[in-house]
């Protein structure tokens, strides 16, 4: 079933087109992972999604509810679309307990204890049981990521974004966080993931988008995309990785 | 005459590279030494030549007493008005609706670019003459003038403080609270504010000891603070230097502490250095 629906979106940043006609279904449980050049537009199609950009004709829909209709309300739709940002962006006056039993609490008024409960099960799942004290500065970057992905789930969000979460990260800290994240995977979660690590695309994706200069170019399932790309862009792309 | 000159150059930078690090640093210890050397003297000669001992225990009460709790209260009034009304206008300053920010620019530029003593005058003496001669219903204006004054003057100061603290917050904290599904409201309180707070203390605190200072133009509106005491007994007693030690004390009085109030403010607003913000 369809969870997530871009139809004919478009979105330009003044005169530049970023986002031409896009047309893409993300069913329930999928793990849609979008690759490409950087300025082809991919972060920009997941920054739409929870509406950080606001697109300028198309529609996109959440289990049917356009998202993009500007009546729509906005704060209630977020709830339900987590996201993780390549800069973590952790309330940095806030420890890792407070990141991320905050929205739940101000956001869907649950109270301080349970908030806090879930909190600590979140941080648990994601490895980090022992730093929930822990201001963002005390933590490494993977650590803080880790947070984020905790942060997001507390808001029980039915899909997640992930906005090349590793590429800020030390190279020996990636691993950490692509471990939660096929976790998230593993347990059904929708996912729709920008990234450039090729190797947690082929492994744990359900299907590859490759976008290009604004557009999708090819949509696939993985071992199909890596062995035998179907079109020329996607070759190319490819032949640039090995 | 060219290898001169060029010799007298060499002679030159000779002098100026003998001025290294540690010749600086004891050039400024000498230097400052010698100035605090000759202030302490200069202070002795006042004090145990120029101040009338028997006057200043005579007007310390209650004439200094009553003008400087007078100034105490009306700067806890002001600046509490002013940090509340300056947040307002921060807040409106970096609205995304063009017509909040734009207002809020003016009246930041309006109450920056005129003089606050000009601005005592218009509320002072202006706002009365808006009634017909005689009617103006409100007793001890001045006093309302004062605190008016120095509030929205403030307020813009301390606006101007803010806003630089919020814009220096990453946009990435606004999107990750805004992503959670937090409204613009509770994003702002919850999550910019107190980091903008931390990074615009330093700037809002400066301006609230000027504040403190700025009271000294309240002598204009008929109140009697510290400078017109001074004034008067200056004027009574022909003695200058008891009364402006006084005041020097007053004032001190206030800016000093006020000063280590901020300083702690900083200090626990500070993560890093303290581990908590509530």
């Amino acid at each position: 079933m369809t969870l997530l629906e871009f139809e004919q979106v478009n979105k330009y940043f003044g005169e530049t087109h970023v986002l031409k006609d896009i047309d893409l279904e993300i069913d329930e449980q999928e793990v849609a992972v979008v690759i490409g050049p950087s300025g082809s537009g991919k972060s920009t199609l997941l920054r739409c999604t929870n509406r950080l950009e606001e697109i300028q004709s198309g529609e996109i829909r959440l289990d049917g509810v356009p998202l993009t209709d500007p009546d729509a309300d906005i704060n209630e739709l977020r709830q339900r679309i987590g996201m993780v940002f390549q800069s973590f962006n952790l309330f940095p006056h806030k420890t890792a307990l407070e990141n991320v039993a905050l929205a739940p609490i101000k956001v869907k008024g649950v109270n301080r204890e349970d908030a806090e409960a879930e909190a600590r099960d979140l941080l648990e799942r994601v490895g980090l049981g022992n730093q929930t004290d822990s201001y963002p500065s005390e933590l490494s970057g993977g650590q803080q990521q880790r947070v984020a992905i905790a942060r997001a789930l507390a808001m029980d969000p039915e899909v997640m974004l992930f906005d090349e979460v590793t590429s800020a990260l030390d190279p020996e800290l990636v691993g950490e966080v692509l471990e939660v994240m096929r976790d998230l995977a593993d347990e059904g979660m929708t996912m729709m993931v920008v990234t450039h690590e090729m190797g947690f695309a082929r492994e744990v994706a359900d299907t590859i988008t490759l976008m290009a200069d604004g557009e999708i170019v090819e949509r696939t399932p993985p071992e199909q995309f890596f062995d035998r790309p179907t079109t020329e862009r996607g070759q190319q792309f490819l032949s640039k990785l090995l | 005459m060219a290898t001169d000159t060029g010799r007298a150059a060499e002679r030159d930078r000779g002098v100026l590279e003998q001025l290294n690090d540690r010749a600086f640093r004891r050039l400024g210890v000498v230097g400052t030494t010698a100035f605090a050397l000759g202030v302490a003297a200069f202070i002795a000669y006042i004090l145990f030549v120029q101040v009338d001992y028997a006057l200043l225990i005579n007007i310390v009460y209650p004439q200094f007493t009553f003008a400087f709790l007078r100034v105490i209260g009306i700067v806890v009034v002001s600046s509490v008005l002013s940090v509340v009304a300056g947040v307002m206008v921060g807040l409106a300053r970096v609205s995304r609706t063009r017509l909040t920010s734009s207002i809020a620019k003016s009246y930041i530029e309006f109450f920056r670019g005129t003089p606050l003593l000009f601005q005592l005058f218009v509320i002072y003496l202006g706002i009365p003459q808006l009634w017909p001669p005689g009617q103006f219903p409100i007793q001890g204006f001045n006093y309302y003038a004062a605190v008016i004054g120095l509030t929205l003057n403030h307020a813009a100061y301390v606006g101007e403080a803010l806003r630089g603290g919020i814009e220096s917050i990453p946009d990435g904290q606004m999107e990750a609270a805004r992503s959670l599904g937090m409204s613009y409201i509770q994003s702002m309180r919850e999550v910019i504010l107190p980091q903008a707070w931390r990074n615009s203390l330093a700037a809002i605190g400066n301006d609230q000891v000027i504040l403190v200072k700025d009271t000294s133009l309240l002598t204009v509106l008929a109140i009697p603070e510290l400078l017109s005491a001074f004034r008067q007994i200056n004027s009574a007693t022909f003695d200058a230097w008891t009364p402006i030690v006084l005041v020097a004390i007053a004032y001190l009085m206030i800016t000093v502490p006020l000063g280590k109030v901020i300083r702690t403010l900083e200090e626990r607003a500070d993560p890093a250095t303290h581990g908590g913000d509530d």
